[in-house]
């Protein structure tokens, strides 16, 4: 069971959002958030008011599932993320330890390996 | 689900608890004992799953312990929703007089058994505590009602809406009952008494229906309850509700401005007769409210109701209801298209701020909007389609309104900006995107107001394309040129692409704060600058043009233009000391020329004169001729004495006037000015643009800081559009051309230090 978290370009959103419905994940999490990579663009005015441009807006999304499951969403997020341009995003993979859903209270099932698109959120 | 319902479920209960008190007593003696409905059982309204509120009150030297429990244990028993208390008369008058709640509810205490007297002692005594506290009480009650208002919403646009706690619903309807009882103020009490008996109606088939207490309309609820009232579809049932919940809040908003009223007089200075004084030509401010001045007759001036409603939402007071519906019955009709002056008052209301939703809801409940905007009728109480929405499409547009007011120094058009607001949504109720179908019903309301062309051209597009900067912002990519030249090409120019930005982030705030997030407004942002810089730098011809076009077009002009050389008097010629004033009457306004020996201050001194004298200055341009300086003034005042005028100017240039110590605070809480340079729109002069409210004084403050500074202007091209002036002055140093950048700093600034802080001549 693994955690994989995506960072993308917002108008990616629905075409990996479809993706990786496609291969039968419907559960995930999903932030507006704003970041940084390696990437750099100097601070800009506008409307005579200073903005860092630094800080860029994504959209963050999160999915648990199966370590089977794991290469091919890894693979439908990049592929459909990618617009081969400069702050496409990251997606990163990390061992999850346990996972409890709240509705059933399986707290005796933490260490059971979940079904396939189950749902970080 | 009818008033005789709630009248036969009231016997059943009052049976039930007038029995349990009767059944105790036993035919013992009964005096000092009486058992009271109060609340909505008191009123006798019972809904089917209403709670039974009563009161055992007694004599204070009666002891009830024992009784007490006798009574309360039968009506348990018959499994009724009891809330139940035992007082003692002079606790339930202590009770009454410490917390507003209680009185309110005790207000309504009615006889169910035992000893009369005793509660009718209570009636009366409450009664005379609650007017002789109403001063005390009332405000705290005002602020349990906006609490309440804020954290429920309104009945009339809430999604799911409280037939009872929301903003016009039976809670404020009983706080009204009891504002009269308090004889401070008065409501129309039929009206009231109409809504109350439809709302309680409402709420007996939602009990029904539910099967439960519950006093909230879920959406999936409304199908049902068109049936159940009669109505053809949820829809209609959602109007009917609505409309209800918008006349009761309309009824509270007004009866609790008067109680304000009521309370900032002192007791004892109740004068005899109305206190009236004017504000506007025809308008005049009288008990807190907005009413028409003495002598005013509503068939000779059209432009009355617009100018009513302006100033009494931007003093953010009552437009009394009375007035306008005078005013619509015997008010004369605006001419079509509508002047340049009845556009600029109609959008000096909508820039308002927070002072427009309660004239805008006045002027809907008078009919007066239908005289003004009939098209509104399409989005009236139009329930919106997206859960994200937290108002009816109607309130939302006031709300889009009231966000835009606090944005418009970003934009040059604030006029333009302010009428696609309130049209924006205008499409929606149709199968078709509502984009779409508002751009012609927009284009047919701008027409209709006088817009010039390319003006109504730019309310369509604004119309058209509201949704477009946040749909692009978020799903294309902002890095690729056709995104851009997508947007550009609909946009076409920088203006507009400013306007659309504004207009964007007022729509979102008021659709509610998740729909403006810093991540969607960075999103925006972003995309517009892409975008503008795709466009170039604003166009400057804009800038002196702009504002006058909208001046030519409506038939006004007051183009400065090429004046050509003028004759210099000989008089003038022998003592270059003196000032020539000559003033020449034009079809709406006057043209006033002054020739002087060359100074410093002269203009500034000139604009000051008209300050003085309360006369706006449209335009003004200046230049030297030998070595004399000579300026001519575009003025809005036909009847404009030139001696009089002459008078002023000399003082001011001798010292004896100092404009500037006349000028007082705004009392508006008005936006900081926005003091611009604009480098692309002149080679020749420097090009400052300042944007704030138009008040008299402006242009000597702007001029008088350019004189200290040493600067020369060449001209001034005022233009005000509607809630705000754009006044563009063309500056130069002296005996040279355009200002280097720090001297361009140091002018802005200090125009700004000399606009900051609103100070203007306060009329």
């Amino acid at each position: 069971m693994k955690l994989v978290t995506a960072v993308i370009k917002p108008h990616r959103w629905e075409a990996v959002r479809s993706a990786v419905e496609m291969v039968g994940i419907s559960g995930m999490t999903v932030s507006e958030v704003t970041g940084r990579g390696r990437q750099k663009s100097p601070s800009e005015v506008h409307r005579g008011v200073e903005y860092d441009n630094t800080l860029v807006p994504r959209l963050r999304i999160e999915i648990v599932a199966t370590d089977e499951e794991i290469p091919e969403i890894v693979e439908k997020i990049v592929t459909n993320a990618r617009t081969g341009k400069i702050g496409d995003g990251k997606v990163w993979v990390v061992p999850v330890a346990a996972m409890v859903r709240v509705r059933a209270d399986d707290l005796d099932e933490v260490t059971r390996v979940p079904t396939a698109g189950s749902s970080a959120g | 689900m009818t008033a005789s319902d709630r009248l036969a479920r009231t016997r059943a209960a009052d049976a039930l608890c007038g029995g349990a008190l009767e059944q105790t007593l036993a035919g013992a003696d009964e005096s000092g004992v009486a058992l009271v409905a109060v609340g909505g059982y008191g009123r006798s309204e019972l809904a089917p799953f209403s709670d039974l509120d009563v009161v055992l009150v007694h004599a204070d030297d009666v002891d009830v312990h024992e009784l007490a429990a006798n009574v309360w244990y039968p009506m348990w028993d018959s499994g009724a929703n009891l809330d139940h208390a035992v007082r003692a008369l002079s606790e339930a008058t202590e009770a009454a007089k410490s917390d507003a709640r209680v009185a309110l509810g005790l207000l309504d205490a009615r006889h169910l058994a035992g000893d009369p007297s005793l509660t009718l002692q209570l009636r009366a005594s409450l009664l005379a505590q609650w007017r002789r506290d109403a001063r005390r009480q009332l405000p705290v009650i005002r602020e349990l009602v906006s609490a309440r208002g804020l954290r429920l919403g309104e009945l009339a646009h809430a999604a799911v809406p409280d037939i009872k706690e929301s903003m016009g619903g039976l809670r404020d309807a009983t706080v009204l009952k009891a504002l009269v009882a308090t004889w401070l103020v008065d409501v129309p009490h039929a009206d009231l008494e109409r809504c109350r008996q439809q709302l309680l109606d409402v709420r007996d088939v939602v009990h029904e229906l539910a099967g439960r207490a519950t006093d909230r309309i879920a959406p999936e609820l409304w199908p049902e309850l068109a049936l159940r009232l009669g109505q053809p579809d949820a829809d209609a049932a959602q109007r009917y509700v609505r409309e209800i919940g918008r006349r009761i809040t309309h009824l509270s908003r007004l009866t609790w401005r008067r109680v304000d009223g009521v309370l900032e007089r002192p007791q004892s200075s109740r004068r005899r007769g109305p206190d009236l004084r004017p504000v506007a030509p025809g308008v005049a401010v009288s008990a807190g409210e907005v009413v028409l001045d003495r002598g005013t007759v509503p068939s000779v001036d059209p432009l009355l109701m617009l100018r009513a409603a302006a100033e009494a939402a931007e003093r953010d007071q009552v437009l009394s209801p009375p007035t306008v519906a005078r005013l619509v019955r015997d008010g004369a009709e605006l001419p079509l298209p509508w002047g340049l002056e009845a556009r600029n008052l109609f959008t000096r209301l909508l820039a308002a701020g927070p002072g427009l939703l309660g004239v805008w809801e006045t002027l809907d409940e008078t009919g007066a909007l239908a005289r003004i905007l009939p098209e509104w009728e399409r989005v009236r109480l139009l329930p919106h389609a997206s859960v994200v929405h937290r108002f009816t499409v109607d309130r939302h547009l006031v709300e889009t309104c009231i966000e835009a007011s606090r944005l418009i120094r970003r934009v040059a058009r604030a006029d333009v900006l302010m009428v696609a607001a309130v049209l924006h949504d205008i499409g929606k109720g149709g199968v078709v995107d509502h984009s779409v179908a508002g751009e012609p019903v927009a284009a047919v309301v701008a027409d209709r107001m006088g817009f010039p062309a390319d003006e109504v051209r730019l309310v369509q597009d604004l119309v058209r394309w509201h949704l477009l900067l946040a749909e692009v912002a978020t799903t294309r990519d902002l890095d690729d040129p056709a995104t851009l030249e997508y947007v550009a090409s609909r946009v076409r120019d920088t203006e507009t692409l400013q306007l659309l930005e504004v207009l964007t982030e007022s729509d979102a705030l008021a659709t509610s704060p998740k729909a403006w997030t810093s991540w969607r407004a960075g999103l925006v942002r972003d995309l517009c600058q892409r975008v503008g810089r795709v466009l170039g730098p604003p166009d400057g011809a804009w800038l002196t043009a702009g504002g006058n076009g909208a001046v030519a077009a409506a038939g006004t002009t007051m183009e400065v233009g090429e004046v050509g050389e003028v004759e210099v008097p000989a008089a003038l010629r022998a003592n270059p000391g003196l000032v020539d004033v000559d003033v020449e009457a034009l079809a709406d306004g006057a043209r006033v020329t002054v020739i002087s020996g060359d100074r410093v201050g002269l203009m500034a001194a000139m604009a000051g004169a008209l300050a003085v004298l309360h006369t706006s200055v449209r335009a003004a341009r200046a230049w030297t001729q030998e070595e004399f300086a000579v300026s001519v003034w575009h003025i809005d005042d036909q009847h404009l004495d030139g001696a009089i005028l002459r008078q002023r100017l000399e003082a001011v240039l001798d010292g004896r006037i100092v404009p500037a110590e006349r000028l007082r605070r705004s009392r508006r809480t008005a936006l900081e000015p926005s003091v611009q340079v604009r480098y692309d729109a002149s080679t020749q002069a420097t090009v400052l643009e300042v944007r704030m409210d138009d008040r008299p004084g402006v242009v000597h403050l702007v001029l008088s800081a350019l004189a200290a500074q040493n600067l020369s202007v060449r001209s001034a091209h005022v233009t005000t559009l509607g809630p705000q002036a754009v006044d563009v002055f063309y500056v130069q140093e002296y005996g040279a051309g355009v200002l280097a950048d720090d001297r361009a700093a140091a002018a802005v600034h200090a125009v700004r230090r000399a606009l900051t802080g609103a100070v203007t001549l306060d009329v």
